[in-house]
């Protein structure tokens, strides 16, 4: 999987938790505040990452994921993929 | 492995009449546990749900489900759950299957999704025999003593 595949899947999965289409999930939109993503609602999309990823997301790393951009970059460090 | 219901009553803070697991048959800590409730016809919701045909009310599955979860989040993070968090459901995506009567027992199944401290999501499938009566992705938060002195 290169960098922009994984992009892409990171936005459709993100975007299918949130129950939005992935057209309409802007990169750097705030989570919280654009998006009405909640602390749980914020477990599942780590949850959803790993599950499609198959990597494991440590636990202090998720209230600092607050946009689609750093869950992508997030995934890409623990796939080492630039 | 089998846990009794008084280890059971040392996890969860429900009791009876709002206990529905008896034992827990099955963990793999921190991955899935399964855990069944015989469903006595002398029950007290039977006598309402409904007259002269009993069936169990789907919130109270809800709550069975919802309570393997929790057991599942001790086995997951027991230092956390030993000290006697506080427990809120914040949603639940659940479809029934069919419906669920006096005399059966549920044989509930939960598997980890993802579970932090503060919270978790679990898949539950729920059982009567080998037939799937209802399955659900419910998440959950913990509030901690300490986190609630805090506020």
């Amino acid at each position: 999987m290169n960098a922009q595949e994984l992009e892409e899947k990171v936005k459709e999965v993100v975007a299918s938790v949130i129950g939005i289409s992935a057209d309409k999930l802007p990169a750097d939109a705030d989570f919280a505040r654009d998006l009405d993503v909640d602390s749980m609602k914020a477990i599942e999309i780590t949850g959803a990452i790993e599950k499609t990823f198959k990597i494991i997301i440590p636990e202090e790393e998720i209230r600092k994921i607050r946009t689609l951009n750093q869950a992508i970059t997030l995934t890409k460090q623990l796939l080492n993929i630039k | 492995m089998h846990w009794d219901k008084e280890k059971i009553k040392s996890i969860l803070p429900q009791r009876e009449p709002f206990l529905f697991i008896d034992e827990v048959i099955e963990v793999e800590e921190g991955k899935r546990v399964v855990a069944k409730k015989y469903l006595d016809p002398a029950l007290d919701f039977f006598k309402g749900h409904f007259p002269g045909n009993p069936v169990m009310p789907g919130a109270l599955i809800i709550e069975a489900m919802a309570q393997t979860g929790l057991i599942l989040y001790y086995t997951t993070k027991p230092h956390i759950a030993k000290t006697h968090p506080d427990y809120y459901l914040t949603s639940i995506n659940v479809t029934f299957k069919s419906p669920v009567y006096p005399k059966d027992t549920l044989i509930l199944e939960a598997h980890n999704f993802k579970i932090v401290e503060f919270g978790g999501v679990v898949d539950i499938t729920a059982k009567v025999k080998d037939k799937i009566v209802a399955t659900s992705r419910s998440t959950f938060a913990v509030v901690t003593k300490k986190n609630q002195d805090a506020k």
